[in-house]
This record gives C-alpha cells, structure tokens and sequence, in this order.
C-alpha cells in the first residue's frame, strides 16, 4: 500500500515549524533535566541552610531527646504566648504532668509550620501526650520583607511546593461558600504570581543554591557563613525576643472598635478549602502516629470568621475567638499589639489553655 | 511587579535580568522595522540606566508629578545627563561637518571636550579637588570658610563620556562622518549592556552596526549562551568568593602575616580580574543576543610578558582609548625619548586618575607609567643579548605578574570612609600590605586570612586560566549535539549557583 497517499508528508515549511516547536520545547526541557540531576545530586549531600530560630529550635527539641511529651506549634500567636512552664503548671495542677517545647515561630501558617513539626517529630521515638496546634488556614501570600529570609526558604520543599500549587486553585473559602467565578479568577490570578516565588524558593532550597559558597567561605575563613546560631532555650520559649510595649495611640483605637464589633458579633465559623483542611488532617496523622492528642486552638485574636476542622473526631478543638467569653484574653491592658497578648497575658492564656485541655479530657457524665 | 522588578540597579548577575533580559529580546526579535528596534533598545536602555538611580518606580514617579522633590533620590536626575551628553555630542558632529574652517571645527570639538569633561571633572573631582584644597588650607594653618559640597557620582559617568568623546574626536579627525540620525547616535551612548561599566565601545565600531538591521540567523545562541555563563562563573563565583578573603585582610592588614598578604593579592587579583571581566563577558554575550557586537576588553592580561603587553591586554577598550586620544594628541614617541616618556606617564597618572578620584589611584597608574618606561629602557639596552632573551622566556611573565600584584595592592588600598569621614587612609593601608607582600614583613602580624587550601584553589583556577588561554577549553561544547548541549548548560547552571554568594557584592568597576 502506497504510504503517502494516506499520509502525505508535510510541506517544507511545516516541517521547519514543527522542527522549530520541538526544539523550542525540548532544549529548555533538556536544560531543566541538567539542571534538576546536578540538582538532585547537590540536595542528597549537601545540608540545607541554617534557618535562624527554625532551625535552633528544632534542634533544642532533638537535644532535649524525648524528654518533652507536649509540643506547642503555631505562628507568633504561638511562639510568644504559649509560656511552656506556666503551661506545665497548670497542667500539673490539674493532675496530668506535662513537658512542653514551644515549636512556634513568628509568621509560621500552614504549611510552613506543618514542615517544621515533620522535621522536629523524625528523630522522635517516644509518643506524645499532646501536640497542640494553632489553627489557621494555608497562607500562599508571604510577607514582601520576610521573601527572601532564611526561614521561609528552609521550608520549601516538594510537598510544600505542592500544597501551594493546590491552593491556587482552591479559594479560601470554597468549603463555606458558593465562590463566584469572578472571585475565584481573581484568586487564581494572585495566586499564580505567588506561586513563582514558592518555586524559586523551591529550587533554591532543593538545589541548595548558595550553599557550595556558604561552606566553601566557611572553610576557608573558619566562620560559619549564612545565619549565625542563636541559643534556643530549653523549652523554646524566646522570653527576651517579648517586646516591653503595651497597645496604644491609634492603634488602641481600632482595637477597641473592633473589639465592640466582635462583642456585638462573634465571629463565624468555618472550614476554609480543602488544602487547609488536608493540613489539618496532616497534622492529625502526625499525631496519631506519635501517639499524642491533637489539641487544635484557635487564639485569642479578632478575626471575621474562625478556622476550623470539619473532621473533628479525636480531636480536642478549643477556641478562644470570642471576646465575649474569654474577657481576660481581650482585655486591652494585656494587649503588647493588636494581634499579641502582653508577657502577662501570655501567663493568663497559657493557664487557661492548660486549663481548658484538662477540662476537654474530663470524661463526660451521661446525662440522666 | 515591573515596577518591583526596576526597585533598584539590575545587575546582569541576578535572576530578575534574565527575564526583563528575556522581554527586550523577544520584543527586540519580533519588530521587524529596524528603527521600530531601534526605539525599544533605546527606551529600555534608558529604563535600565535610569533604574540605578530613581529608588521603586511605584514610588517615584507619582511623588515626581506631585512635586515632592524632598522625598526624590538623590541623583534621581542624573538619567538626563546621559541625554544631555547625547543632544550635545549630536550638535558638537553636525556642527564639525559644517563648520567652514579648520578653525571652526576646532572651536566645536574643544567645546565638547570641554562640556563632557567639565560634567565629568565635577562629578567625579570636586570633592577631590575641595578635600585637597581644604587639607592646604588646614595646613596652613586658617579654617576652611565653606561647607563641603556632597556630591553623588553618576553611574558610568566615566564611561559614556569617553564613549562620547570618541564620537566628537572621530568626527574632528575626518574618520568618522557626522551621525544624522539622532537614535543611531542616542544607541550608541545608552546601549544598556555597556553604559554603566563599558567596555568603552568606539564610535567608529559601533556606528556602523546601527545602520543594519540584525538579522536572529547571525546570532550565535550557543555562543552567547556560554559567554554569559562564564562571565556568570567569574563574576558571582570566583570574583565574589577571592574578594571575601581579600576584603578581611585589606580592611586590618596589620593584623595578619606575610603569607596573608600574598593570599590576599593574588585573591584581589583575581577577584578584580574575574569581576570586570566577567562583567565585559555577560555585556559582550547580551550585545550579540541583540545582534551587535562589542570590542573585546581583556586578553589573558595576567600571562603578559611586560608591563606593556599588559596593558595591550588589560582594559583594552580603555588603554586604546587613551593611546588613541590621549598619547597620541599629546605627541606619542613623536618627539625625543624623554618626550616620548613625559607622554607616557601623563597617559598612565591620567588613566589612573579615571578610575577614582584619589591618589592612590593617581600613583598606581603613575607606577604603570614608570613600568613602561622602564621596560622601554629595558629592552633598548638589552637587545640582542641572548642571555637576556634566553631569562626573559622563563622570568617575563613572573616578574609582571608580581609587579602588577604590588600596583593592585595600591589600587585597592582607598580610604576608609564612615559617614564621609576617612577614618583610615588608603595609604596607610597601603604602607602595611605592601611591607608585607614586598619585604615579607608583617609588622608583627600572626594572624592568617584563610585556610592554606586557597592555595590549590589558587593554583586550580591558575591551570585553567591556562588551559583557556591556549584555548583547550573553548571548543568541545561546540561539538555536543543541541540536546546534550542544554543539558550540560542546565548542569553547569545548578553548579554555578550552587557556588553564587548569598549576596553579590558590587561590581567593582560600577565605582568608576
């Protein structure tokens, strides 16, 4: 059977095209396979960077051995208000003896904070009693000043990578509301924008960009290159790190309107989408595995709508969102900043997550 | 996010150029019309030069339509010098073409001369000139009655003055005709790849390219795409890595020994070498993507057999500007042998003198000036003695090699400045760094700038310095297929930025 009558060969031209199309997709592809082998081998021998505070207090939890049985994750809501002693004496008092390390950084949401806990729980071989969470939904969009810090491109690895190109598809709200198209679209075109950033920093940590100078000036002028240690306490707990301020000016102001608004109005409840949710359930796994009770806490902080897991079985949820019943949380006296609670008030949410923990555990009395 | 991009100076080194680089490109290849390409290169040349000096786009423009001058950059006008050295080099050649006299055309060169090199001399002098003024005056014993005027030199001043110059001389010397059309001539000055630290491209070599219409069939990507990689590799990781060893001892060198002062000049050497010559790499490589080409600017400078081959290797587009122009105006060896060397030395303080205003630049270039003396002396006197010759082979490239190490240890030796203020001067430094290179006296120095493994390091570079110089290196790529060739490219990328600095220190040249 005559071949080219069924099929004709193109015409010179397109055959130039086709030529040019094929190059034009397979030389870059072929760059990012160099690129990504030489990568891949420089990721499985050489160690990542050294983030400041991220990577002290993960190794103050490894140093601590399996010493701490209750670990307090979360952002700086966690990280300068969760006081690791006040907790375990309030626990102690309550009569379930506790050993708490606080985990929490500043700026840390999912999934960064999701990494951390993975990376701290790896050389764990005890179980947990609790693992205390901050709830708080996914957050793509970084902080301009924060980028290109140490912290957050230690936390960029291919399951982060993942979780970010998930949620530029999904809208914050998607499990609450009915999105409109407009709405999601204009999600989508932030998002994506964002996600470049997520890459590069996917790339720079994976293929540990810098890194061959870092440790090549090292050895060379005997001084550690990058960021310098800087000493974790033993419970993780910076107490120095509290700015001595008190909420004031115009900044007392808002709070105060918003804290009317709020007590007029609780905030709402909510599910997010379902990366955030996935998160949860990541973090949910985790402790299962480790044994440990998953307490999931949303702070005490002004917000429009609370996040929430929507599977909450075996799991203790506690949430200290509405101003109306936790006055002292709200108080603006104890306030060090809109978002922040003062060292004093620090002390009082700790006692009263303590607290409120040994109040979950109570076994409930059926009622007659 | 253009306007985040444009924040602050671009440097060919960052991940930002390459796709601002990748937008010039794509819209330079896709308009047909040669004076269509012609007005994008110019406006994005003019956009990357002006990002050096207007802080965030986002920021300045509304508060320069608000009149907010007080909350402007300083300098945030310079961007319109490099238009008023165009619109004057312009006039200065339609009006050498039409003067009547000889005379006529002598009025419109010299009043060139005088506008470019007035702009230039206040900028990059004043402060010289009034801080030397002020020493006198202190000196003598009275008070200096007047404020010191800050002054912010303008980013590659030096630069597209002398490319400038070129123009108007080459116009006046009958080489050239006037330029008609004004964006021929407006590229030439602005082209982006080179306004900010040369190469000092010449009238009569680029011209001529904005004349034609490039054609994307002549350009060699492969190339191209190696050159900028190995200015990459010179630039972010050898440059930057040599100069953080031989930043530590220069900023103390009283502190550390002997040895140190070797490791720390031949880092220097490199780091500077590496640094411009990476620079002039990645220029030379983004010109031909464009479709023009740039001069050559470094030879293997460092395998020079004398002081004068150096500087046929060294800087090129400069030091040719400067026999070109400057030696020869002045006579060149037109005249007796001290006429002759009086040429030469002025050339050499004046050259060192381009490169910053301070003396310890004006010694530096004087040293070279007595070095090409000397060794024009030299091999009057020695020639034809075969035991010389037979020596030479052997010790030519050492001894240059050695006496350009003691003239860079003065050409980095500058003041130490906090607040404006020279805490420590640059002689000073001078003074100890070169006691210890030169007379292996460290003043009581124990300390050690770095881990003796810089040698290998040293001596690794050295070998391929080497190897590339004889041009072993310079062909296998050539000969990989396309797909092995991306890949290897691919592989060479993760490597390089594997060794990158966290931050890139500034190309050195950007200072003059």
């Amino acid at each position: 059977m005559n071949q080219s009558a069924t099929c004709p060969i193109p015409p010179r031209d397109w055959r130039r095209w086709i030529r040019t199309a094929l190059m034009g997709l397979g030389l870059p592809l072929c760059f990012a396979v160099g690129f990504a082998a030489i990568g891949w081998a420089l990721h499985s021998r050489v160690p990542p960077i050294r983030a400041r505070k991220v990577s002290d207090k993960i190794e103050a939890f490894h140093a601590g051995g399996d010493a701490f049985d209750t670990l307090l994750v979360g952002s700086s809501r966690t990280a300068v208000q969760i006081v690791p002693s006040e907790f375990d004496a309030a626990m102690a008092a309550r009569g379930i003896p506790t050993r708490s390390f606080n985990l929490g950084l500043e700026g840390f949401r999912p999934p960064d904070d999701t990494m951390v806990l993975e990376r701290a729980l790896e050389k764990r071989t005890k179980p947990l009693k609790f693992l205390v969470v901050e709830c708080n939904p996914v957050e793509s969009v970084l902080e301009k000043e924060d980028r290109w810090t140490s912290p957050y491109i230690f936390t960029h690895d291919a399951r982060r990578l993942g979780v970010y190109w998930r949620q530029i598809w999904a809208h914050e709200r998607s499990l609450d509301m009915k999105i409109r198209f407009t709405a999601h679209l204009k999600h989508v075109t932030n998002y994506l924008p964002e996600f470049v950033v997520h890459f590069r920093h996917f790339v720079w940590n994976e293929c540990r960009i810098s890194r061959g100078s870092q440790l090549l000036l090292a050895s060379l002028t005997g001084q550690p290159q990058g960021e310098k240690p800087r000493a974790c306490p033993p419970d993780g707990f910076y107490v120095k790190d509290r700015p001595k301020k008190i909420l004031q000016g115009a900044e007392l102001t808002r709070y105060r309107r918003k804290l009317a608004e709020r007590i007029a109005l609780p905030p709402g409840i909510g599910h997010g989408d379902r990366v955030s949710q996935d998160e949860l359930l990541a973090k949910k796994a985790l402790a299962e595995r480790h044994g440990a009770t998953l307490v999931l806490v949303s702070a005490p902080f002004l917000k429009d709508w609370v996040f929430t897991i929507r599977e909450a079985d075996g799991v203790i949820v506690l949430d200290y969102s509405d101003p109306s019943r936790f006055p002292e949380l709200y108080s603006p006296g104890g306030r060090m900043d809109f978002g922040h609670l003062t060292a004093a008030g620090a002390r009082i949410y700790s006692r009263t997550l303590a607290d409120s923990i040994a109040e979950a555990l109570k076994p409930r009395t059926p009622s007659p | 996010m253009i306007a985040a991009a444009l924040a602050r100076p671009v440097l060919f080194v960052e991940f930002r150029f390459l796709w601002i680089f990748a937008i010039i490109l794509g819209m330079h290849w896709a308009l047909r019309n040669h004076t269509a390409r012609k007005v994008w290169l110019l406006l994005a040349s003019h956009a990357f030069y002006t990002c050096f000096f207007i802080g965030n786009p986002a920021e300045f423009f509304p508060n320069l339509f608000a009149g907010k001058w007080a909350a402007l950059p300083e300098g945030w006008w310079f961007p319109a010098l490099l238009w008023f050295s165009t619109g004057m080099d312009y006039a200065v050649g339609l009006g050498i073409e039409g003067a009547k006299t000889e005379r006529g055309r002598k009025i419109w060169v010299v009043a060139s001369l005088i506008v470019n090199l007035g702009v230039l001399g206040f900028f990059k002098y004043y402060g010289f000139f009034e801080e030397n003024v002020r020493a006198v005056v202190e000196w003598l014993g009275l008070t200096p009655g007047w404020e010191p005027l800050r002054i912010f030199l303008p980013y590659g001043i030096s630069f597209y003055t002398f490319q400038s110059l070129s123009y108007s001389l080459e116009v006046y010397r009958r080489h050239l005709p006037a330029e008609r059309n004004f964006l021929n001539l407006a590229m030439f000055i602005a082209f982006f790849p080179q306004v900010v630290a040369g190469p000092i491209v010449r009238a009569m070599t680029f011209l001529p390219q904005t004349r034609i219409n490039p054609l994307w069939k002549n350009v060699d990507v492969r190339g191209c795409l190696i050159l900028f990689f190995t200015g990459f590799l010179k630039k972010a990781c050898i440059g930057d890595t040599l100069g953080t060893v031989s930043d530590s001892y220069f900023a103390a060198p009283e502190s550390y020994s002997a040895v140190s002062a070797w490791i720390a000049t031949l880092c220097y050497a490199g780091q500077i070498y590496c640094d411009f010559s990476g620079y002039t790499d990645m220029a030379i490589a983004i010109a031909r993507m464009l479709g023009y080409e740039l001069c050559a600017n470094f030879n293997f400078p460092y395998f020079s057999a004398s002081v004068t081959d150096f500087w046929r290797r060294w800087h090129i587009s400069l030091s040719s500007w400067l026999r070109d122009y400057l030696y020869i105006s002045l006579g060149g060896n037109r005249g007796s042998k001290l006429f002759t060397y009086r040429n030469m030395l002025i050339t050499m303080l004046l050259g060192g003198l381009w490169h910053g205003a301070s003396w310890t630049f004006v010694l530096w270039g004087g040293l070279h000036g007595l070095a090409l003396i000397v060794h024009r002396e030299w091999v009057a006197r020695t020639n034809g003695i075969a035991a010389v010759r037979a020596a030479m082979r052997w010790l030519a490239v050492p001894v240059t090699f050695y006496w350009i190490c003691i003239t860079w240890i003065i050409f980095r030796s500058q003041d130490v400045r906090i607040g404006g203020e020279v805490v420590r001067h640059g002689y000073d430094i001078a003074g100890q760094a070169l006691r210890s290179f030169v007379l292996f006296d460290a003043n009581g120095g124990t300390k050690s700038v770095c881990d003796p493994m810089i040698w290998w390091i040293l001596a690794a570079l050295a070998a391929v310095h080497f190897a590339n110089s004889r041009r072993w290196l310079s062909r296998w790529w050539r000969l990989l297929p396309a797909w092995a060739f991306a890949a290897v490219l691919g592989a060479g990328w993760a490597l390089a930025l594997f060794m990158k600095p966290t931050v890139y220190k500034q190309f050195i040249y950007f200072q003059f």
